[in-house]
């Protein structure tokens, strides 16, 4: 029975991998050879359509753009460690210890806090006892705090998940109980 | 002379054997980045990115025909092969691996959008060719590139795939989770479709053509006045 060539034989004719049986029986048949013919000319005409190309500085663009995308997937998607908001806990902790004393000895004429009404505007920031403190405590979070990824304790502390500001919370109540006691 | 500034290796390797060495040294590349990915190393994601981003861009341009599209595609498929990449298990090449994440991400977008056919409009013009040249080639290319996109789907991927990523069949073949013979023939298919669908395009422009100058001829036959006399 007289069988044309399979599609895929022919395509190999086409790329020049086809077995000599497949060759010889294209060279003979007419119709073989003519739809060979018609995709070579398509072929031809694939290879030569040329796609616009962007400019060069584009594919800068998309790896940054790439980057500041992946970059956003590794905030979302990584939750701080466990061990980064203890530490965190632990130094807001000796925050407040250093903080508790200082009432102790406020000067003479100062408003202890007991004494404040519910609410009261806060003091100007050059009169506030505990900024100092805060501030000198604060290369010692980061430092103890390093895959926290923020730059100062108040970007520290506002970056806290509901769940990381009452476990702090629940800290500072308790040490500063112990303090108290002490 | 040029072959003393090359390194020996490239110097006696057959052009074959060349390209089977740059490939496996760009596969274990490819593992390594992929462990440091693992390992959080986050310049490590970045070299994947400069290294394919070409390629998965032209392909999704192949896909979308607009560079807007492609340039949003090609972005979500980094997003999704950085989401993934900690489930890559190095059966097959990264390379393979993030193609067939480009074509599933492509025919998704396909399924859900009309695409428009639109020119890159920051594309740069070849100097050396004439006006004239450029726009015959240009509109020669994308005639091709229409013809592409109204192909079947696994046939469309598989053109643009073995022509325009010039991959191997074997490599198409993985990419697709078909066989080689499927990937030949379905090349064949393709390349035929592709010429029969610029066949007919060029068939109805010929009509539109002829019927426009019969239109016009009857137009002049008729004079300024516009109408026929006697009509």
């Amino acid at each position: 029975m007289w069988m044309h060539a399979s599609d895929d034989g022919l395509m190999e004719v086409l790329d020049g991998s086809a077995a000599d049986r497949v060759l010889s029986h294209v060279a003979s048949c007419g119709r073989c050879r003519a739809r060979v013919d018609e995709a070579r000319g398509a072929l031809t005409l694939a290879r030569s359509a040329a796609m616009p190309e962007p400019t060069p500085l584009y594919w800068d663009v998309l790896r940054r753009e790439v980057a500041r995308r992946v970059a956003g997937e590794r905030q979302g998607s990584s939750p701080r460690p466990l061990w980064a908001a203890a530490a965190l806990a632990a130094a807001a902790l000796v925050a407040a210890l250093a903080v508790v004393p200082r009432r102790a000895v406020l000067p003479p004429g100062a408003v202890s806090p007991a004494a404040l009404p519910a609410w009261s505007a806060l003091p100007p920031a050059e009169d506030d006892p505990g900024l100092p403190v805060l501030e000198h405590v604060a290369p010692a979070v980061v430092a103890a705090a390093p895959a926290a990824e923020c730059l100062d304790l108040a970007e520290c502390v506002a970056g806290l998940s509901d769940d990381e500001s009452r476990a702090l919370a629940d800290e500072l109540r308790h040490e500063l109980a112990q303090g108290r006691s002490l | 002379m040029i072959a003393h500034a090359l390194p020996v290796p490239f110097v006696l390797l057959a052009s074959d054997d060349a390209a089977r060495l740059i490939r496996s040294r760009t596969r274990e590349d490819d593992r390594e980045a992929i462990e440091a990915c693992r390992r959080g190393d986050r310049e490590a994601f970045d070299r994947l990115v400069e290294r394919y981003q070409r390629n998965i861009y032209r392909l999704c341009f192949r896909y979308v025909n607009n560079h807007h599209d492609a340039s949003d595609l090609a972005q979500e498929v980094f997003l999704k092969a950085f989401r993934a990449v900690g489930r890559f298990r190095g059966d097959s090449a990264f390379s393979t691996w993030l193609y067939r994440i480009a074509v599933n991400t492509c025919l998704n977008f396909r399924a859900t959008r009309r695409l428009p056919s639109e020119e890159l409009s920051e594309n740069l013009p070849d100097a050396s060719r004439g006006v004239a040249d450029r726009l015959e080639q240009d509109e020669l290319s994308e005639k091709v590139r229409e013809a592409v996109s109204r192909l079947p789907e696994k046939q469309r991927a598989t053109l643009i795939l073995k022509i325009y990523q010039d991959l191997t069949h074997e490599e198409v073949a993985a990419i697709l989770g078909t066989t080689v013979g499927t990937v030949k023939a379905n090349l064949f298919h393709a390349l035929r479709n592709m010429r029969k669908a610029m066949g007919e395009k060029s068939e109805k422009s010929e009509k539109a053509e002829k019927a426009e100058k019969a239109e016009k001829a009857e137009k002049a036959e008729a004079g300024p006045g516009g109408a026929k006399a006697g009509e």
